[in-house]
Formats: C-alpha cells, structure tokens, sequence
C-alpha cells in the first residue's frame, strides 16, 4: 500500500504544479479570469455542489440509467455472445446482421432515439445500451473461441451436457475477455449518457454542466467537470477491483 | 457453408423488409420512422439537394486536421514515455484522469476558451485521439524485446541502430492499431463536437434533421457516415499491413547489417 | 465371454484436402481388471488411438465397443486423463472444486476421501497453479476417480514430471489400481513404464500404424520400484521391445 501512494508521487506532485501554475495565472490575470478554470474557485464551487440535493440528482441519474443500459448490455451482450461463440449456425445467422449494425457511430444514433423515445430516461438507456452492446458481444465471442480446446474435452469425457459446460467451463474461461469487453462498454456508456444528457439538458451531471455553461456561471461547469471526472475514475478502478477478484487466475496459466 | 451464409444475407434482408413493411402497411405511423425507400431515395437526392459533398467534406477535413494533431502529438509523447519509465509515472494519474473523463464533457470548457469555430473541434477531437495513440505508443516501445535489446548492448550496437533497428519496429504494429482505432473516434468525436456546437458539418446536420422531423435525411446521413467510417477503417488495415511490411524489412537489415 | 474393450480394424485419418492416415488398422482386445500399455515410436497414433477409444473423436473406420455397445462419443464409464494436465485443470477452481466436476452425483462429497487417496488431503484450498506438476497430475487422477470409471485412459501422463516424482506416481498408480479394480490403459513412450506397470503391451507400427504384436508381460506382482526394475523378465522384454523400436523403418 505504502509503495503504491510512493510510485503515485510524482505524477500527484505533477497534477499538483499545474493546478498551482492555474492559480497564480489567474490571480495575476495572465489568463482570462473570468472563462480559464480558477482552481480556488472551482474548490468553492465544487464545495457547494458536495453538499447540494442538485448532484446527488444529477449523479442518481448519471449512474442509474448507465447502470440500468450497461447491465441489459452485458446481459444480452454475454448470453448471445456464448451462442454466437459455441454455436456455429447461429453465428452464420447473425453475423451479417451485426456487422451492418456495428459501424453505426452510436453518438449520430441519439437524434434517432429521440425522436422515436423521446427526451427521457428511456432514450438514455436505450443509447447507452446500443453503445455497450457491441464490445461485449465481440469480446464474448472472441473468448469463447479462444478457450483451451483441453477445457471444453474435459467436459466431454466426463460427459457433461451442452448447457452445463457452456456455463460451467466456456463462460469462466472466456471471463477475461468478456471483462475486457465490458471495460470498454463502461466507458463508453458513460460517454453516450454524459453527451445524451447535454444534448437534452434536464437530468443529469452532464445536463448540470451544460446548465452552468448556458448560464455563463463558468466556474460552477468547470465544478461539474471535475465531478465527472471523479465519476469516470471511480467507475474504472471499481472495475479494476472487479475484475482482479473475478479472474485473480487468469495470469497464472 | 455457404447455405449457412446465405441464410444470414438473408436475416438482413428479411429485417429491411419487414421494415419496409410496418411503413407501408400503415402499421407504424411515426414521422420518426421513415421506411426504408424513402432513406434510400434520401441517399440519392443527398448530394444535389442538401450538399452532403460540403456537409462531409467539411467534417473530414476537421476529423483530419484533430487526428494528425493527435498523432503527431501521441506518437511523439508515445516515445518519449515509453523510453523513460520514470517521466511516465510523472504523467501518468494526469494521463489517467484526462482517459476517463468523457469527451463531450470537454466541449463546454474549451467552448469559453476557443470559441465555436474549427479551432474548438479540432482540439476537442485531437484531445479525444490523443490518448489511443500515447497508450499503444507507449505499450509497443515497452513491447521490446528485452533480450534484444541486451544483444544489442553487448555487440555494442550504436543506439540510433537500436532505436530504428528493434525499438521502432517493434513499436509499429503497436502505434499502426492506436492510429487505426483513434481515426475511428476521431470520425465519431467529429460528429459529437458538431452536434454540441456545430453550425455546419454531419453532426450539425443530423441535429437539425431531428428538429426539422425529416426522418428520412437523418437517417441517410447516418447511413453514409457508418460506410465512410467503414470504408476509412479498411483503407488503414491495408495500410497498416503494407506499412508493417515494409517495417519487418527494417528489422531484418538491422539484424544482418 | 466378451471382452470389457474391444478395438476392431479402427483407421482414422485426417485432412480433406491432403489426407494424412494416421491409423492403418488397429486391433486389440482388452478384458476387464487389466492393465495394458500401448507403446510406439513418436507420432505413431499413440494419442489419436487412445482419443478414439474415448470417444473424443470419431474413427474413420472400424469401431470401439464398449461392453458390446459401440463407442461413438465419450461413453459412461471410461474418463480420459490428458497428456497436458496443467492445462486439464480449470485454473478458477481450488483442487478440491477441480476434484468435485468430475462427481457423477454431486449429492454425495467424496472429495475428501479422494483427495486422500491421491494423497493430496492438505491441499483441497489450494489453485491448481500453485501446485508442482506432479501434484497437478495427482489432482487430475482424483478427479477422474471421483465419475467412478471402469475405464481409465492415460494419454502419456508422466512424461512431463521429472524422473523422481513419475516413480511415486507409478506407486500412486499402481495402488489405486489394485485398490478399485480398474481397467486401464496407458499409453506411453517409455518402454521401461510400460514394462513396470502393465499386464500386456501393445506395440504400435510406424504411422499409418497397426498392432505389430502385443506382448504378455511374466513380470511378478506386486511390482516393487527398484527389484522389479532388476528383475530378468523386465530386462527381457525391455529388450525385446526397445530392439523392436529402435529399428530401422
């Protein structure tokens, strides 16, 4: 633990400088005070966001519907992706269909589903969960393809059933890359929710920040990025963490 | 086999259909869902009606100018990182935050400091192309062969040699997959800063198409825009296979020279 | 009285485009209880015979009966222990959850008494990759106990450990052999294995391969490690076989 936070050192006495280096620039007005980011500002902002019923809305929002699109994602991203992978016909079948769908850039979908959804939480988890779809189904396959032929003969010659070893031998094996796959998604998720609630600017951290921008209270947008940026950060080492106790075996083959 | 492929065309066309029909039937009746004639008919009238050559034109030419930017920039910072483990720590949680934040989050801010022009979405997308490149950079330089590099040291090769010879080698492949995967965000984060501030453009375009209801346009322009991005993808495979090519010749002159 | 395994005129070959016959004819009847090895230069077939038999993959002719019923895929009763055994193991799995998969009823949770038999009783919470190979082995012979086979197929099981630990576990081997009553059949590159260890040895041809002879083994039981290995009639067909192997083709 002690040798981590040492390795952190100096890139958080770098991050340290620069936000230093932003202060006295903007105390001194080399940079635009009023439109630069005044970090002693944004700290008293961001004080006041802390403890407001506003973010705690706004992150409701966020992370619920991301969670709600992410998790139908993986779900139907894994189980199609485990029969697309062992399953060759329906492989065959599907293929050329997913891979019209793939290339659509998911961003140039939300003026679609808006129209078609509306301005609300359903649009949001739709896109969100168009966007994390694709990842997982690729990686899902990918892994399945990839197991240790070995592994799937084990199951044969104890005479396991198709559904047992699909689910008991391919799909732990495959883990690893379908946890790649869902990193990705996340990430993404996040993007496709923050830009979809910008766009319709009423619920949301990313509607907050358009919010403060359209109001011209510049410093409480740049409060907003910094917790977005937070958000983004807890959400990928959360993951890390997941994934180190899903597949602590995985390097060890 | 091919019966096996042919049923999967056969899915697709089946769906196209079946769209085509829930129109024509009378079984949907949205204004948001166009059939699947009138997108087509959209895709043709594209380019003499509504300028789609200015339209997209205008979009890749920014999405060019970010991505260069952010290539010059990552494979440049790439190196240097990934020769020096010790300036990588110094950068890397600023590498980490700026990874994690959503792109469309940067708009607003950089909207106040460069304004609404091209100057905000190339930066926007170079931002967002940036970091593909510096991690795979990075990743490929580090990717090395150390036992290579040890070889190289004790013949006392000069290290010019070693940086053309295995480190620049070895690293293409690498810095080949980070440009390939950032051109394909930079198209998309192009039309996500059109969207958020554009007054022309895709992004820009297919925003006023949803306000002005006309389904059928908005749909072709994404149409169009997911083949350019596919086509854009398979140029650079090609590219990268010749490209990397010519890089093993490299390595070998290196080894025998 | 019918044998418990008979193989019958079984061929397989590989690859459509340029065919690759791997078994000519191969013919070998094993009865119930015995031990019997099956020993052939490299690359004869050794590993695509015992695969067969297992009914991992099909013959391309011929046939393998099991108790008179034909072997098309992996019949109940026979458990077929692989040559990569590292890899055998499912690495998310502790030894004693490797051990359960191969339960035939998971009701009952013989995996103790497994464990101990392979005597590996202490380390059921460990990960199969913090285990020495020849514990790895250990673990993939208790799990291939616990379906209660009447079949055991070994696919060169001991040719990765070092010579020390492969003596143990032909003692291992041999004990839990005489303990269940076993059929089992080994296939093996070393001569010297199979003398110790079987009843009968097949030798396998050259590839495309077929039975050259199978030789009855008048070596004493209950083998002992060092004695047997003096013995005049292991040095005897040692010999003969060897001789045979090491023939020119």
């Amino acid at each position: 633990m002690k040798a981590r936070i040492a390795s952190l050192a100096p890139g958080l006495a770098f991050i340290a400088f620069w936000i230093g280096a932003l202060e006295v620039a903007a105390r001194n007005g080399w940079v635009n005070r009023v439109f630069s980011p005044f970090p002693s500002e944004i700290a008293a902002r961001l004080g006041g966001v802390l403890g407001s019923p506003a973010l705690l809305e706004a992150l409701g929002s966020t992370v619920g519907l991301l969670a709600a699109g992410f998790g139908l994602a993986c779900a139907a991203g894994v189980l199609l992706g485990l029969a697309m992978g062992y399953h060759r016909p329906t492989y065959a079948l599907l293929e050329p269909t997913l891979e019209l769908l793939r290339p659509i850039p998911k961003p140039a979908l939300l003026p679609p589903l808006i129209l078609l959804l509306g301005l609300g939480a359903p649009m949001k988890v739709a896109i969100v969960f168009l966007g994390a779809f694709f990842p997982v189904l690729i990686n899902t396959i990918e892994g399945v393809r990839t197991v240790d032929p070995v592994l799937v003969d084990v199951a044969r010659t104890f005479r396991r059933g198709k559904l047992a070893t699909v689910f008991r031998v391919i799909l732990p094996a495959s883990l690893p890359m379908i946890l790649a796959g869902m990193r990705v998604s996340l990430g993404l998720g996040l993007i496709l929710v923050t830009l979809a609630e910008m766009l319709t600017g009423i619920h949301g951290l990313g509607a907050q920040l358009v919010d403060a921008q359209r109001a011209f209270r510049v410093q409480d947008m740049y409060a907003w990025t910094v917790v977005l940026a937070s958000l983004g950060l807890a959400l990928a080492l959360s993951f890390d963490a997941l994934e180190r106790r899903l597949i602590f075996w995985s390097s060890r083959r | 086999m091919i019966a096996m492929q042919l049923r999967g065309f056969g899915v697709v066309v089946g769906l196209l259909l079946l769209w085509e029909l829930s129109v024509r039937s009378g079984a949907v009746r949205s204004e948001s869902w166009p059939a699947v004639s009138t997108i087509l008919q959209a895709l043709g009238t594209g380019f003499q009606a509504e300028g789609w050559g200015q339209v997209f034109g205008s979009s890749l030419r920014r999405m060019a100018m970010g991505f260069l930017l952010a290539a010059f920039a990552g494979i440049t910072l790439g190196l240097l990182l990934g020769a020096s483990p010790r300036l990588h720590r110094i950068v890397m949680p600023t590498q980490e935050i700026f990874r994690v934040l959503p792109g469309p989050a940067l708009v607003p801010p950089l909207i106040f400091l460069l304004g609404v022009d091209d100057a905000l979405k190339v930066s926007v997308i170079a931002i967002a192309a940036f970091f593909p490149i510096l991690l795979n950079t990075i990743a490929g330089v580090k990717a090395a062969d150390p036992v290579h590099l040890l070889v190289a040291r004790t013949f006392r090769i000069p290290r010019r040699r070693v940086l053309l010879g295995i480190q620049l080698p070895s690293a293409l492949p690498y810095v080949f997959a980070g440009c390939r995967i950032s051109l394909g965000i930079a198209l998309i984060v192009t039309v996500v800063a059109e969207m958020l501030a554009g007054s022309e453009g895709v992004g820009y375009f297919i925003v006023s198409m949803q306000y002005a209801m006309r389904a059928g346009d908005m749909y072709a322009a994404i149409v169009l825009l997911s083949a350019i991005g596919y086509l854009l993808n398979r140029l650079f495979l090609a590219l990268e296979r010749r490209a990397l090519w010519w890089a093993r010749g490299l390595e070998r002159q290196a080894a025998h020279g | 009285m019918a044998e418990l395994l008979e193989i019958e005129r079984v061929a397989k070959t590989f690859g459509a485009v340029e065919p690759v016959a791997a078994l000519r004819s191969v013919d070998l009847a094993v009865a119930k209880g015995e031990f019997v090895s099956i020993v052939g230069p490299s690359g004869c077939g050794k590993s695509t015979l015992l695969q067969i038999i297992a009914g991992l993959i099909p013959a391309s002719a011929g046939e393998v009966r099991l108790s008179g019923r034909v072997v098309r895929e992996p019949p109940e009763g026979v458990v077929y222990l692989f040559q990569q055994y590292s890899r055998s193991l499912f690495p998310w799995l502790t030894v004693a959850e490797n051990v359960r998969f191969g339960l035939r009823h998971s009701a009952q949770d013989r995996c103790r008494e497994l464990l101990q038999m392979v005597g590996l009783a202490d380390f059921s919470a460990r990960y199969p990759w913090e285990l020495s190979g020849g514990m790895q082995q250990r673990v993939s012979i208790a799990r291939a106990l616990a379906a209660e086979p009447s079949v055991l197929l070994l696919d060169e099981p001991f040719s990765s450990v070092d010579a020390l630990t492969r003596l143990e576990l032909h003692g291992l081997i041999l004990d839990l052999w005489g303990k269940t009553g076993l059929t089992i059949l080994l296939v093996t590159h070393d001569v010297e294995e199979a003398v110790y260890l079987s009843d009968r040895i097949a030798l396998l041809t050259r590839r495309p391969a077929e039975v050259a002879e199978v030789f009855a083994n008048a070596l004493p039981r209950p083998r002992r490690p060092v004695e047997s290995r003096e013995d005049a009639r292991f040095l005897a067909l040692r010999h003969e076989l060897l001789t045979r192997l090491l023939q020119p083709a």
